[in-house]
């Protein structure tokens, strides 16, 4: 399952949860969706400092409510926090909007073909396809 | 060029008025030197003159804080403050909070300020990011070390000179800040590897937080025999604030018979200064859910609500005061056999 | 495997009829440099500048760093696998043109960081301040799709690398760094008592502008594996990692890995170097997981008594960082982890919030979001509107009229090496 506020993946992947608002909003739901049992299939921040200062994200999770998981609680946390932090009082750079959506896009697409490998090709346990 | 000017702040006890029974009296500024203060302008008089000491009970600080700091801006506005000193507090809590109190207010205005405190004074955290503490005995009694400590670190900032808290033996204010050094950080890893493989001590560069592991009581058997407890760090007190629960930094934790009524409900309402109050006012149960635990009691899911409800604040509380108020309402709990608790935070 | 970096020094650049070295200074022909580099397949245009140590010159947005080598024995050389046939590399003789690096520059996407600037409180911050920089400035072809441009940027880099490295090829030169190492068993023999020490290299692999390559092929691609010390410093890694300025690391850097130099220093003296584990950094949390799992089996099979721990990156990298510590101190190897942190702009915030009680011995290579101030240039190489956009979304860090600029670290190349490149470090106040 796919939760994003990025148009440009929802264009791609009609099946996403669209999140109206920000990167931080993306977050706070699938805090939610952990807490309800769904698991983190991607890490919820980027590998930059660069894609914290982005105004979209697009993030991984479970398809099904499985066991409550411990790991996907901590690191959906701790992301949180982190992305406050660096953050600081800042914005997110939404002038550069069209071109984040596409890393984003991109970062996203390499990551299910990611899940694909280390899922054996069992890409529909995710039921993510692409338009 | 006029000398610059300290202004010494104590409490009641330090201020030789009285004891506990004096922790009340609101703030009174003498232009002279009372106790340790006298003796700090004695040792800072090369670079300073002391315009005088303020005196305040540590109970009037704490309930009446917004009083209390009016009589502090009046001063400054009056005086043109350089340089305030607040204690030694020692282990007393109360005094350290009003110190912290004193710190954070002068710091805001870029006044430094120096304290001493005994490391679990629950104080120390927020006084420690807004002053230069140094560390005291944890009685009165280390006032004959601790003095000469504050006169040094005293003349090093009246005279504007750089403070590290390795060299000046304050605690350190917990700001990280980033410095160009002689070795790359490779040469530093590898260095750092070598004493851990030859067991020397070695120091971290970036310490982890400290782990507090908690670990977690049996399971309750039977919920429909068990009696639970509500606590709450939200906040929640009955209208008025009758025990005058602090908006933060709580100094106290409170409890109220909940015993003849179904929900907190209008009766109640937060005092915490943390989070926006509407929703948690319009519903007090959002934050504390005494309603639900007295459906399910009706219900017959759990035993037994227990009797009375507890609350405190949790924003800037110090750590070690959480850990006291914890551990006061847990023994109370555990003596009157309630089963399990209800803990929420906001 | 033996490794001889043969450095030809070089303290100035000057542009020339014939791309040659006249005592420490490297001539450049710009105009033939400039044919022989469109042809890289996505460029249309090239522009070449020099910028020297102590020139009030500011180059933006930075690409990728790059050492310029020629091969002269024990190979064919460059870039294996990348711009070049397969070859194994770790031994030969390599001439290097020590002091000068290639840096390309030009936008790919419209946030782009990456400031070297050669004098000042710039220079400071930044190790390529001190390098007698190349900066090529690149502009692709129309239409180009991003990883297209990607590739092209990439390529062209290293390009430049081969074709002015050969400048070096019959040049003198004045210092020798020998690289010589055993497989593990042969080393093992001969320093049965030393402890072993392997170094884990995390990199960045993640997609587009946020991989990493070894013999060409995508480190995103593969399962954690295992380098000789000799490979990484002859070109066997490189950088496509373009949008953590502070602490990526550059194809400069991984040609001079710090800490293999470093590890490099005591082997056989005091410990047995053990080799490399480049340890890919996925985006997945089972990638993660596998890749913490797979680390640490490497680890236990190389029978390493410690290791240092590199990251790259800042963000879903932390965690890989911890796990991987947390997974090899449980089995009992000692580790020091090299990390950057952010603790915001006053340095009072958490650094690091992916804690493990394990990462008992942590290096900080500073604060990425330290604050500097940073002077107006007389030139500025590349995109001046890059400057402007470099800190968004922060009221009045660039300041048109008067050039200057106030950003945080994470926008200077190389400023907090998480490979230990640089200086920066953090002190408690």
């Amino acid at each position: 399952m796919i939760v994003t506020n990025n148009r440009k993946v929802l264009a791609q992947y009609p099946q996403a949860v669209f999140i109206e608002g920000g990167f931080r909003d993306v977050l706070v739901q699938v805090r939610d969706f952990v807490h309800l049992g769904h698991k983190l299939e991607s890490h919820p921040l980027g590998a930059s400092i660069g894609m914290m200062h982005s105004p979209v994200r697009s993030i991984l999770i479970s398809e099904h409510i499985q066991d409550y998981d411990e790991l996907s609680q901590n690191i959906i946390s701790q992301s949180i926090e982190k992305y406050d932090i660096t953050m600081g009082t800042r914005n997110s750079k939404d002038d550069k909007r069209s071109d984040y959506e596409t890393l984003d896009l991109e970062l996203l697409d390499a990551a299910i073909e990611e899940l694909e490998r280390l899922k054996k090709g069992d890409v529909n346990a995710l039921r993510i396809t692409k338009r | 060029m006029s000398k610059k000017k300290v202004l010494y702040y104590v409490n009641q006890f330090f201020g030789q008025i009285g004891g506990e029974d004096q922790a009340g009296i609101p703030p009174e500024f003498h232009e002279k030197g009372i106790g340790a203060a006298a003796a700090f302008a004695g040792g800072v008089k090369e670079n300073a003159d002391l315009v005088g000491t303020v005196i305040c009970g540590d109970n009037y600080f704490n309930e009446n804080n917004e009083e209390a700091l009016a009589f502090l801006e009046d001063l400054n506005s009056k005086h043109d403050i350089d340089l305030v000193v607040a204690g030694p507090a020692f282990n007393a809590g109360r005094y350290g909070v009003a110190c912290a109190g004193v710190a954070e207010f002068f710091n805001e205005k870029g006044i430094p300020v120096l304290s001493g405190m005994y490391i679990e004074n629950p104080g120390l955290d927020v006084a420690r990011k807004n002053a230069y503490v140094i560390e005291t005995s944890d009685s009165a009694a280390g006032m004959r070390e601790a003095l000469p400590q504050l006169i040094k670190l005293g003349n090093k900032v009246l005279i504007g000179e750089e403070l590290s808290p390795e060299e000046d033996g304050y605690l350190s204010q917990g700001r990280r800040l980033t410095e160009i050094t002689d070795k790359i950080g490779a040469e530093r890893a590898v260095d750092m590897l070598m004493k851990r493989l030859k067991d020397e001590e070695f120091e971290t560069e970036l310490p982890m937080p400290e782990f507090d592991q908690v670990e977690a009581a049996a399971q309750i058997q039977d919920l429909s025999k068990a009696t639970i407890a509500l606590v709450t760090t939200g906040g929640l007190v009955p209208q008025g604030n009758p025990d005058h629960l602090q908006s933060a930094s709580a100094q106290k934790w409170v409890k109220y018979d909940v015993s003849e009524t179904d929900a907190l409900g209008q009766d109640y309402y937060t005092v915490h200064g943390g989070y926006d109050p509407v929703y948690a006012n319009e519903n007090p149960d959002r934050i504390a859910p005494l309603d639900m635990l007295k459906k399910m009691e009706k219900e017959g899911k759990i035993g037994k609500v227990y009797d009375f409800f507890y609350s405190t604040t949790g924003t800037g509380t110090a750590v070690d005061s959480s850990e006291q108020f914890g551990r006061e309402i847990g023994a109370e709990l555990a003596e009157v056999g309630v089963d399990g608790v209800i803990l929420t935070s906001t | 495997m033996r490794l001889e970096l043969q450095n030809v020094k070089i303290d100035d650049i000057v542009f020339g009829d014939e791309t040659t070295v006249e005592g420490s200074q490297l001539i450049l022909d710009k105009e033939s440099i400039i044919t022989e580099l469109k042809e890289v397949a996505g460029v249309k245009d090239i522009d070449i500048d020099i910028a020297l140590p102590g020139e009030k010159k500011r180059i933006i947005p930075v690409k990728d760093v790059i050492e310029p080598r020629v091969k002269v024995s024990g190979g064919q050389g460059g870039f294996p696998g990348v711009l070049d046939d397969i070859e194994q590399t770790g031994s030969g003789e390599v001439k290097v043109l020590d002091g000068v690096a290639i840096v390309t520059i030009g936008d790919i996407v419209g946030f782009q960081e990456g400031i070297i600037d050669m004098w000042g409180e710039g220079a400071k911050w930044t190790p390529f301040s001190q390098t007698c920089n190349i900066v090529v400035n690149i502009t692709p072809e129309d239409d180009l799709q991003p990883h297209e441009h990607e590739a092209a940027v990439r390529r062209l880099g290293l390009t430049a690398s081969n074709l002015i490295g050969e400048a070096a090829r019959d040049a003198a030169h004045q210092e020798t760094e020998v690289y010589e190492m055993g497989y593990p068993d042969e080393e093992t023999q001969k320093y049965p008592d030393l402890p072993k020490v392997v170094y884990v290299e995390m990199l960045i692999s993640q997609g587009l502008l946020h991989d990493g390559y070894i013999y060409g092929t995508n480190s995103g691609q593969i399962l954690p594996t295992y380098l000789h010390a000799n490979e990484e410093l002859d070109q066997a890694v490189i950088s496509g990692n373009c949008v953590a300025a502070c602490d990526k690391i550059t194809t400069y850097q991984h040609q001079n890995n710090a800490v293999v130099k470093e590890l490099y220093k005591l082997h056989g003296k005091e410990i047995n170097f053990a080799g490399i584990v480049l340890a890919p950094e996925l985006t997945t949390m089972d990638g993660k997981l596998i890749n913490t799992d797979y680390t640490a089996k490497l680890c236990k099979q190389l029978g390493a008594d410690g290791a240092i721990i590199s990251e790259e990156g800042y963000g879903n990298p932390d965690s890989d960082l911890v796990m991987i510590c947390e997974a090899l101190e449980t089995d009992g190897i000692k580790t020091v982890l090299i990390t950057d942190e952010c603790s915001g702009w006053e340095g009072t915030s958490q650094p690091l919030t992916d804690a493990k009680e394990e990462a008992v011995a942590v290096i900080s290579t500073g604060n990425v979001s330290h604050v500097v101030e940073l002077d107006a240039a007389d030139e500025v190489l590349g995109d001046p509107h890059a400057v402007a956009n470099i800190a968004g979304g922060w009221e009045g860090a660039y300041n048109e009229a008067t050039g200057q600029i106030k950003c945080e670290l994470n926008a200077v190349i190389g400023s907090t090496s998480e490979i230990g490149t640089h200086n920066a470090t953090v002190k408690l106040y």
